[in-house]
């Protein structure tokens, strides 16, 4: 057991060792912080588009169910849908004059009777119907390196290990050294240790959700351009891409105080999805009320029945 | 001998530079940047060619605000547009707000930046205002050894604005033409023509804008402003907010005309509206219509 503490490391006064450890953890976390940011790209963001896909940036920003809302609410702004006492209709004679997107038209597709908000069914025959498209929005987006990838995860935990085994390892070599020799001043060391892993679970935990920093940035930058059109459907805009576009990027929080509030009205769990890209998370709000906030961005199967939606 | 020499040197040094306004590169029809613009703009990129952006606003500013500085900066060639430089002072310039104004420049990389011919301090008190020059050689003086001071920290080409005013000097000794000019060709510097200024000018002070402009070294004008005003007791102001009058219109296209008859083109047009913003397919065909002017002529 001698041997455990005859060393300099073991025998080092106190305030003299919290220094070096001190030391230890910012050199720690400063390599914890370099291997991360070069496991990220130096590609160039891509350029904001004039005219971006919504549906691609809904599924970017929360995924699956994102672009589910954002496909009924263009429907409903088309005038295929109608609102009756909270429940959506689909309206008889559809105006076909309008143009839809594919997306919009699969959902249609399903949809042709009565849309319960309290029978939830129709996200699992909505998200059906929407999978091929999420797939590809999918690819495009990890394609332009804007999603977290499982590779990335990876790297992540090893940095995250790495870095826990030297603060922990020194940190806890002292503690022992420190109790065999019978003393007990401890505290310093212990919240040094603290305040050191909450900056690694901070720096390896900073890419929330289905985005990495890179996919952040990005939303952050399409915010950032387009924010001033809330004002733009507050005055009225008879633009229905408008709308689109800012649910897309905000979600349906921004109706509010708009001519289009009572589809967030009609969809009060999707406000709880509405993040911006620094808590973009899997987010499965939305329909019904069965359907929570953690699911993935690969669809929120089971979450209960459909109500009155064919297909 | 030697003075001669001097001579010869400073006419070797002006004649680059002035090759360096006359390689500027053509920028097209752009728009005055303003925040509440910018969702439209973006929309619209491809019918707008660049943008100026008000330099202070980026002095001192927020991360936010270099936030939107980077996002526009990635996506259109922007033009610094600075408002308080105050070249015309007689006390100097302000060095702390040149080196903030050098750091922006540096940061935009733009192919020229512009500030107004004017003084908006004196006796170390802003006046917040535009103000005109005395007319005189005096003055003349001033701006050339202030901009001399500029280029220090500045060396991308630097264009002066003609401003509107209201009120002129008692004594002068040269037309504003004159003025105008005698700056443009002793500092070497190229000119930012406003044309709504002018043409505010030329109604409030009864001249003719048109023999103003010929009296211009017209291979100096690289860029234009053009806005509309409104009428106030009898006074056209230059206020930025309303659209174009057709009189503006037709003075810019004598502007544009007399350019390419002479052999010397513009660089770049700007359209400047700062407040009670219409809808913006409105900009945009005004936009449009100085790119056929342009074109046309």
């Amino acid at each position: 057991m001698n041997s455990l503490i005859a060393n300099p490391l073991a025998q080092m006064y106190g305030p003299h060792f919290l220094v070096v450890y001190s030391v230890v953890i910012a050199t720690t976390l400063f390599v914890c912080r370099h291997k991360l940011r070069g496991t990220e790209t130096t590609r160039p963001l891509p350029k904001v588009p004039a005219h971006p896909d919504p549906y691609q940036l809904a599924y970017l920003r929360s995924g699956t169910s994102e672009v589910r809302n954002l496909a009924v609410l263009s429907l409903w702004l088309k005038g295929y849908f109608q609102e009756e006492e909270s429940v959506l209709y689909r309206v008889e004679n559809s105006p076909s004059q309008v143009k839809l997107t594919p997306v919009e038209s699969k959902v249609l597709d399903r949809c042709w009777n009565e849309i319960d908000l309290d029978e939830t069914s129709i996200v699992q025959t909505i998200e059906e119907a929407i999978a091929p498209f999420c797939q590809t929005y999918e690819t495009e987006l990890k394609a332009e390196q804007l999603l977290r990838v499982e590779v990335d995860d990876k790297q992540i935990n090893e940095v995250l290990l790495g870095g826990l085994a030297v603060i922990w390892g020194l940190g806890g070599y002292k503690l022992l050294a420190a109790s065999l020799t019978g003393h007990h001043n401890v505290g310093f060391l212990c919240a040094l240790a603290f305040v050191g892993t909450t900056w690694l679970f901070f720096l390896t935990d900073s890419p929330v959700g289905r985005l990495n920093s890179r996919g952040m940035e990005y939303l952050n930058r399409l915010q950032r351009a387009f924010e001033g059109f809330q004002d733009t459907i507050k005055a009225g805009s008879s633009d229905v891409d408008v709308p689109l576009l800012l649910v897309a990027l905000f979600g349906t929080s921004v109706l509010k105080d708009t001519a289009f509030h009572s589809f967030q009205v009609l969809f009060p769990n999707a406000a709880l999805s509405t993040v911006g890209a620094w808590s973009a998370g899997g987010g499965c709000g939305g329909f019904g009320s069965g359907c929570g906030s953690s699911c993935g961005g690969g669809g929120c199967g089971g979450c209960g029945g459909c109500g009155g939606c064919g297909g | 001998m030697v003075a001669a020499v001097v001579v010869a040197a400073v006419a070797v040094v002006a004649a680059v530079v002035s090759e360096a306004i006359a390689s500027l590169p053509n920028l097209g029809v752009g728009l005055g940047f303003r925040s509440p613009l910018r969702a439209d703009i973006f929309r619209h990129q491809s019918q707008i060619d660049f943008l100026e952006i008000t330099a202070d606003h980026f002095l001192d500013a927020p991360s936010e605000k270099l936030a939107e500085l980077e996002l526009l900066a990635d996506h259109f060639t922007l033009i610094p547009h600075a408002l308080n430089l105050s070249l015309g002072s007689a006390e100097g310039i302000d060095g702390a707000y040149v080196e903030k104004l050098a750091a922006l420049v540096d940061r935009v990389n733009p192919p020229w930046w512009s500030d107004h011919l004017c003084f908006t301090r004196a006796g170390g008190v802003d006046i917040g205002h535009l103000s005109p020059l005395p007319l005189t050689q005096e003055a003349v003086d001033v701006v050339c050894q202030n901009i001399e001071r500029v280029r220090g920290f500045i060396a991308l080409p630097l264009l002066l604005e003609n401003i509107a005013y209201t009120v002129q000097w008692p004594e002068t000794e040269m037309t504003e033409a004159a003025f105008v000019s005698a700056v443009a060709e002793q500092a070497d510097c190229g000119l930012l023509l406003d044309v709504a200024n002018l043409y505010a000018n030329s109604v409030n002070h009864e001249f003719d804008p048109v023999a103003f402009f010929e009296q211009l070294p017209r291979d100096r004008i690289v860029q234009l402003h053009f806005a509309g005003g409104h009428w106030h007791d009898g006074i056209l102001i230059d206020s930025h907010a309303h659209p174009v009058l057709p009189a503006a219109w037709e003075l810019m296209e004598s502007v544009v005309r007399s350019c390419s008859a002479n052999s010397c083109s513009v660089r770049g047009i700007i359209l400047e509206r700062d407040e009670n913003f219409p809808a913006f397919t409105d900009i945009l065909a005004e936009l449009h219509q100085a790119r056929t002017l342009v074109e046309v002529v």
